[in-house]
């Protein structure tokens, strides 16, 4: 238990541990406000503007404050067979994701009477929850940014 | 560190994966054959002439995304067998002379280096395409 405690504690478990649980919070949040609901075509309209918004300008912001974040000291215990299985699995696990995701995108868009497709989806999502539909963009970002800025080899890494 | 796998091994590992890559690559432009034939039935706007692009396009990345899966999958099973990650080109100490492989990994040297601005080209264009086209 308490070799589970130091791992857990250590900086590289934490902000995976983080990820995990805002996802899961974030998942269940959804699922309690959008079960059952019922999709139409007319979501409320969203307008455009033609200069760069606010929120876009946040996200693009997150992603460099993720490259400054990194900077912050850390440990990392080095690469070990287990981390890279664990990496490699959740790796798998996200591919596996995003081929279920694009196999119901190309059916709704073949049946689009039946099936509502994932940027309708997310269209009506973020016309009925603007805020909380920024904030998954910005941590998205922030992660990204995190990741890219600092991998080995890179320009910070 | 030093790598415990000689070299031989590193380099038939490499070649195996290789090989599944272009297993898979096949089975990408298999399936989209598929599709676009009508072996593959998505919905009854396969074929509307005004759906097609948008269809096809998002099975492309359906089969591109399936063949990722497969080499992940592959990649898990090599880790688990040989208890290390396949082996980058990087690792292998001898420079290609082929003349495609050559300049590609010279490509591949910048973009790792770089790949920060790369994702930040990226993100950027993204967020322009996202507000023009989905008004986001």
């Amino acid at each position: 238990m308490n070799n589970v405690r130091e791992r857990l504690l250590r900086s590289y478990a934490a902000a995976p541990t983080v990820i995990l649980l805002f996802t899961a919070v974030m998942t269940v949040a959804a699922g309690i406000r959008f079960w059952g609901y019922a999709y139409s075509p007319g979501c409320p309209a969203v307008t455009s503007d033609a200069w760069i918004t606010g929120a876009a300008a946040a996200v693009v912001g997150a992603f460099f404050l993720g490259g400054l974040l990194g900077k912050l000291p850390h440990r990392h215990p080095g690469s070990n067979e287990v981390a890279r299985f664990g990496a490699q699995l959740g790796l798998t696990i996200f591919t596996g994701l995003i081929a279920v995701a694009w196999w119901y995108e190309t059916r709704a868009l073949a049946n689009p009477d039946q099936l509502p497709a994932i940027t309708s989806l997310t269209l009506c999502i973020k016309a009925n929850e603007r805020d909380w539909t920024l904030l998954v963009f910005i941590v998205g970002a922030l992660i990204a940014g995190r990741w890219l800025w600092h991998r080995p080899g890179t320009l910070f890494g | 560190m030093i790598n415990p796998e000689s070299q031989e091994i590193l380099e038939a590992r490499r070649k195996r994966r290789l090989a599944t890559i272009w297993v898979l690559a096949a089975t990408v432009v298999a399936g989209n054959l598929a599709g676009w034939l009508g072996f593959i039935k998505w919905g009854p706007l396969q074929s509307d002439p005004s759906r097609w692009v948008g269809v096809h396009a998002s099975a492309f990345l359906f089969w591109i995304a399936v063949g990722m899966l497969l080499l992940c999958l592959r990649d898990l099973v090599s880790i688990r067998l040989h208890g290390s990650t396949p082996p980058t080109y990087q690792e292998l100490t001898a420079e290609s002379t082929s003349r495609v492989r050559k300049p590609a990994n010279a490509v591949r040297r910048w973009m790792a280096k770089n790949q920060a601005l790369v994702g930040a080209a990226g993100l950027i264009a993204g967020a322009i395409l996202g507000h023009r086209f989905w008004t986001v």
